[in-house]
């Protein structure tokens, strides 16, 4: 069933071809989620799986992923572990891999792993993936480390495996220095026996086409997917669209500022006036930052070619040395999601006139919200688990922001029960906040409050990572802010990062924020809100107050007879 | 005798066996509106053919057992037809079915939509009262509330409640409390609990199935009470009994209470009879690929057995997207549905490359050479310009395909694309055989089987058209296409055996093992197993009791399913063995095993069934009629490996007499469907009529 040759260039065959590089990619992804051994990886998919050619460029990724990894694989691939490990120095069998910060995704549970793909003799692809280890010694997972070392340890790029034997001495010192190794131990291996169902599968595939290298295919891939990319840029007006953002950052705000320098067919993102780096868990390294500027440029430029290098080609960002978004080497970042996922609305705001269809409301769900609980129960065992939350979307035009939502991260969350078993730990509420939607033509989704009681009869040590409790999350296009988080102990408002200590039967609340609203609210249409009245999405003090209805004026104006009622 | 029907969106297929063997075979047009109208017009008009066959002797309706496969519940929820329903949940979390599991199922999409939930959020009430997970009540129920909603539900005209309560998977003494309460103060409510239809621990993933039931529930009881009365008005005194998603049937009683069990009742009657097939034909695994009008589905039987799985989602948006839909904590006959069929069309996507589905052109405006308006090419159309189906014998005859509209249709696609009209046909039938290789490789791999070993069975309108094409991309070299393709499912339910799949979640940990909970466990399985069963009047010494459980190393988030022993729970060697058992399972799954770590049951399962029965389709040979030529004619036809049209026999498969060789390229047509063959391969008919193609 080989095809001789074949045609890179006919619509059909190149289709054919570029789908089944995706279903590689994503028959790696099912590997890998079968067999980890931890929930972050299995519960959350907090990994992906990306296909490279042999000059370590995205070729596919899986269909379920995240962001960050998918853009920061490559960048590791063809800046650090190609240079590092030149062809002659690798053979069949050998896996690399590393979870070094600047190599990687910036924070150490990450673990970075390439496995070369030979074929007569040569390499021809990289098989690649990234999976969050649940443990990787230091802090667990938290924004308060100063630098960091602090946060765990670190494997500098190296053979994990050597001509498929595996190197021990490595295995040995991680499970050494982690509280979780059996977990740990499980998830790297998961890791390689994906890569090597890549491998396996790729190879399969060049047989069948009858192919030496994925050169020509690459290419096709590439120059197509990076001709797109310019065209969709060209039909924007060129221009230096600014703008900027203060979030909470940890002790002190944090301001990002960013100039999309939108060219004839290119982009550049350069974020000068950001400020200095700090000595806490929330620095960002390039990788990181480079990964969330070219997806929100994706989602509005292309949202439908399959992610590949050719996409990022016409993308390039900066940022001032020094800055929390290029940080110094051996600067804190175990939570440097709370900086790095408001890239994206902060992009989408800059840009709110030049595409004000595409433009979507700061959402609540950048960042993340971890709840990281640990201690131990009655009879001394440990127990450690982190709970994630997410506020509500940002409105978009034509439509209300979803409650709720994973953005720009995609991770699910852990079901209650399966939390409540694993943690000794008593959900009070999890439930949505009315009003908590910024207020818009189009109104940002709605934030949730969350309740827990440590229902142990020790202390239970909460490692919180939260944003957007003194600075809300904005609108675009007039839309009006959501409602701030807050993080409330036994009532009170108290520092809402870092370590809290909660004593045997007592409360944590935390509220997430809302999204932030698209378009001017007096547009928004009566039946939107009196849909939302209905359904207690808004209260008649919020429709008044946010949108000037009242509900005795509809009376009057639509049901007469029952005015006085 | 026995007669199955089932309803399609077009179609209401129907197959009966008499009591000397005979089958007989029957098709009417659905009514959507009122889906009993069809099948009562089928049951009339197969009982009179006998009646007018056998004259005066011939003694009425008599013993007749009904089986029946249905879309009424999928459409209820696919078309938000259900009744007006609330939800009732632990306070503090009226808001689950907003909330769901806060991911995304497209990652650069900014525009995702997921369905609005099935009961609105003024519906949903809060209760106080709490469960802790070890079953502590932390707060008792506060049943006033309780009283106080009720009367709500009365006032708002609530027709269905879904009660799901935290941690109710073990601990359903508030949720059982809840409905006798609410059957005093709202009796005409009907009451869903999760703890009976699907005490499985993930709150929102059994809250979305509860609700799923509520919302369908009346309509249901409406369907069966309707149709067992008029039954009854025509003298069929027999039993009536539906297929579940999970393969088996089930009493009405049962179809009543959990009508969410059916909501894949229709496919998985399509793979019974795939499994059926495969048996008759000698064959201990295949893989059976039923493709229709707007989607295929494609199901891995390994040893004769349709693989069950735990979880499927309902009403995706945008059809086909994974994650968009309800999950569904239910157990179905695991396939994977692709929306590519008959009716899915062909457009330039934005990239300049051809794109098939999932927009599909269903019954109206159909495909262009339907004629009825479609102007976009569809994979009908491609088949027809290929020269796979006939203009004149589509349907036997009975419906005549507009070849030129197709024509047009195609060759404008094909500018777009700067290609030529037959290059772009050939594309978009090579393009859905692709998608279905890719499903079908992806499902086998997932069950660590090899694709290439198995012979394929294809039926379906369009799936004997497109077998030949996806056989070469898998590597199989075996197709069969059976005899009655049009209306396999109607003939798998003939032999469906009564069954229900029932579970519950007890988590408990190897090392703490506790037999005495087992025995309890196992008991309480068995005795509401055996209920059902015995509803179907199965006589209770035929039952058959098999025990799974699903097992996952301590501290995992995804069990494997492993066989109980059948021995005492307290007999030491019972965990020894359930051990072993699973680790078998688990590296024959993963490939590596994990050594040192306790292991721990989620979930225990039993299948109570009755006894299987074999349907021969040797009584179906009466279809075929007397002997004939069975070379009808011959057609150019492409074929890409001879890299262009050729002129290709035409054979009536009716006609055809087992063992005589037919060499590829051929072209075999039945009623209902069309069977393509290329050149390098043969195919003859086997002694049960079903034609096997063999690929070199």
């Amino acid at each position: 069933m080989s095809i001789l040759q074949p045609d890179y260039n006919d619509p059909i065959t190149l289709q054919v071809m570029w789908d089944r590089l995706v279903f590689i990619a994503d028959q790696a992804d099912s590997a890998l989620g079968r067999t980890a051994f931890s929930p972050i990886v299995r519960e959350n998919h907090d990994y992906v799986n990306v296909l490279l050619d042999a000059k370590g460029r995205a070729l596919s990724q899986c269909t379920w992923s995240i962001p960050v990894f998918i853009t920061t694989l490559p960048m590791a691939a063809q800046n650090y572990f190609l240079p590092a490990f030149p062809e002659s120095s690798l053979e069949p069998g050998d896996v690399l891999a590393t979870n070094d910060p600047i190599i990687g995704t910036g924070h150490l549970p990450d673990m970075v792993m390439l496995t070369p793909i030979f074929r007569k003799g040569k390499i021809v692809a990289y098989a690649g993936s990234i999976a969050h280890l649940p443990d990787i010694g230091g802090r667990p997972q938290s924004p308060d480390s100063t630098d960091m070392f602090e946060e765990g340890i670190r494997i500098p790029m190296l053979k994990l495996f050597k001509a498929g034997q595996p190197n021990t001495d490595v295995f040995a010192v991680i499970e050494a220095s982690v509280r979780l190794p059996h977990e740990v131990r499980g998830d790297i291996q998961s890791m390689v026996a994906a890569n090597e169902v890549m491998s396996r599968e790729f190879s399969r595939f060049m047989d069948e086409y009858g192919m030496d290298d994925c050169e020509g295919l690459g290419e096709a891939i590439f120059s197509r997917s990076e001709r797109h990319m310019r065209q969709a840029i060209a039909a924007w007006p060129n221009g230096s669209y600014k703008a900027d953002m203060t979030i909470d950052g940890f002790e002190t705000e944090v301001k990002l500022c960013v100039s999309v320098e939108v060219g004839d067919d290119s982009i550049h993102v350069d974020y000068t006036g950001t400020s200095p780096e700090v000595a806490r868990g929330i620095n960002v390294v390039p990788h990181y930052r480079v990964a969330h500027s070219v997806y929100a440029l994706k989602c509005l430029l292309d949202p439908e070619t399959p992610n590949n290098e050719g996409c990022m080609i016409p993308l390039t960002d900066s940022a001032p040395a020094g800055s929390i978004l290029n940080p110094r080497p051996h600067a804190a970042g175990a939570a440097r999601n709370l900086v790095g996922h408001c890239i994206p609305s902060l992009i989408f705001k800059a840009l709110q006139n030049v595409v004000p269809q595409g433009a979507m409301g700061d959402s609540g769900g950048a960042p993340i919200w971890g709840l990281n609980c640990q201690g131990q129960r009655a009879d001394g065992t440990a127990y450690g688990s982190a709970q994630n939350f997410h506020g509500g979307q940002g409105g978009r035009w034509s439509m209300d922001g979803l409650d709720t939502l994973s953005f720009p991260s995609n991770c699910r969350v852990t079901p209650i029960e399966m939390y409540e078993l694993a943690v000794p730990v008593l959900t009070e509420c999890k439930e949505l906040i009315p009003d908590s939607g910024g207020p818009g033509e189009f109104r940002g989704g709605l934030g949730q409050r969350g309740v827990i009681r440590n229902l142990s009869d020790r202390e239970m040590n909460i490692y919180l990572s939260t944003e957007h409790v003194k600075f809300p999350c904005l609108g675009v296009l007039g839309g009006k802010a959501g409602r701030n988080g807050a993080v409330l102990h036994q009532g009170k408002p108290v520092f809402p990062k870092g370590r809290i200590v909660l004593a045997p039967g007592e409360r944590l609340q935390i509220e997430l924020p809302g999204g932030g609203g698209w378009g001017n609210a007096s547009e928004r249409s009566r039946e939107l809100i009196e849909d939302d009245l209905r359904q207690g999405l808004v209260t008649a003090e919020g429709a008044l107050g946010d949108y000037g209805y009242s509900a005795a004026d509809a009376a009057v104006e639509h049901v007469p007879e029952k005015a006085t009622a | 005798m026995k007669l199955a029907f089932d309803t399609g969106g077009t179609f209401t297929d129907f197959a009966m066996t008499e009591d000397d063997g005979t089958i007989l075979l029957h098709k009417v047009l659905s009514t959507p509106d009122a889906p009993a109208r069809a099948v009562l017009q089928g049951v009339d008009e197969l009982l009179e053919r006998i009646r007018v066959r056998d004259g005066a002797k011939a003694a009425g309706g008599g013993t007749l057992q009904i089986l029946g496969a249905t879309t009424v519940v999928t459409n209820a929820v696919l078309e938000r037809r259900g009744v007006h329903t609330a939800f009732i949940t632990t306070d503090g979390f009226q808001d689950m079915l907003r909330i769901r599991t806060e991911g995304r199922y497209d990652l650069y999409d900014l525009r995702i939509k997921y369905p609005d939930p099935l009961v609105s959020r003024e519906f949903c009430f809060g209760v106080d009262e709490r469960i802790a997970a070890d079953g502590t009540v932390i707060k008792a129920l506060d049943e006033d509330g309780v009283r106080t909603i009720g009367r709500t539900l009365v006032a708002q005209k609530v027709e269905s409640v879904a009660v799901c309560l935290l941690h109710a998977y073990k601990y359903g003494e508030h949720e059982r409390r809840i409905a006798e309460l609410l059957a005093e103060v709202a009796p005409g409510v009907s009451v869903s609990l999760s703890s009976a239809v699907c005490p499985e621990v993930r709150e929102y993933d059994r809250a979305s199935t509860t609700v799923v039931n509520a919302y369908t529930r009346p309509m249901m009881v409406g369907h069966v009470n309707h149709l067992e009365r008029e039954l009854s008005k025509r003298g069929v005194d027999g039993q009536l009994l539906w297929m579940t998603s999970s393969g088996g049937v089930v009493p009405s009683s049962s179809a009543s209470r959990t009508p969410v069990r059916l909501i894949e009742s229709g496919p998985a009657a399509g793979a019974v009879a795939a499994a059926d097939y495969a048996k008759q034909a000698g064959e201990v695994s295949v893989l059976s690929f039923d493709m229709g009008g707007t989607t295929a589905k494609l199901c891995l039987i390994p040893n004769g057995q349709p693989m069950v799985a735990n979880d499927l989602e309902v009403a995706r948006h945008e059809r086909f997207r994974k994650g968009s839909g309800f999950p569904l904590k239910i157990q179905s006959i695991h396939m994977i549905e692709i929306g590519a069929g008959g009716g899915s069309i062909a457009a330039r996507n934005k990239m300049g490359l051809l794109a098939v589905g999932p927009r599909s052109a269903a019954a109206a405006p159909g495909p262009a050479c339907y004629g009825r308006g479609g102007t976009e090419p569809t994979v009908t159309d491609a088949d027809l310009l290929l020269g796979y189906l006939n203009e004149n014998s589509f349907l036997g005859g009975d419906f005549a395909l507009d070849k030129r509209a197709a024509q047009e249709a195609m060759a404008r696609l094909a500018v777009d694309l700067g290609i030529s009209p037959e290059r772009t046909a050939w594309g978009i039938h090579d393009m859905v055989n692709e998608s279905m290789a890719e499903a079908a490789s992806m499902q086998a791999t997932d069950s660590g089987v090899d694709p290439r070993a198995l012979p394929l069975i294809a039926f379906g309108g369009a799936g004997p058209v497109h077998a030949y094409g996806v056989a070469r991309k898998l590597g199989i070299r075996k197709v069969i296409c059976p005899l009655g393709a049009g209306v396999t499912s109607a003939i798998g339910l003939l032999g469906a055996p009564v069954a229900a799949d029932l579970s519950t979640s007890l988590p408990m940990r190897v090392s703490a093992w506790n037999p005495s909970a087992v025995q309890v466990v196992k008991a309480s399985l068995a005795d509401q197993g055996r209920e059902v069963v015995l509803a179907s009047k199965v006589a209770a010494q035929d039952i058959r009791f098999s025990y799974t459980v699903d097992m996952r190393h301590v501290g995992q988030g995804y069990e494997i399913s492993v066989a109980l022993p059948e021995m005492d729970p307290a007999d030491p060697a019972f965990v020894t063995e359930l051990m072993a058992r699973f680790h078998v399972n688990y590296v024959a799954l993963y490939g590596r095993a994990v050594s040192g770590t306790d292991a721990e049951i989620i979930t225990w399962r039993i299948r109570a069934s009755g006894p299987k029965s074999i349907v021969s389709l040797a009584g179906l040979r009466g279809e075929a009629g007397a002997v004939r030529d069975p070379r009808k004619g011959s057609r150019p036809v492409f074929f890409s490996e001879l890299g262009q049209f050729v002129e290709t026999p035409v054979y009536d498969h009716y006609a055809l007499l087992p063992g005589v060789p037919v060499e590829g390229p051929a072209i075999i047509e039945q009623r209902e469907s069309t069977v393509v063959m290329g050149p390098n391969a043969s195919a003859s008919l086997d002694a049960q009529h079903n034609l096997i193609m063999l690929l070199s």
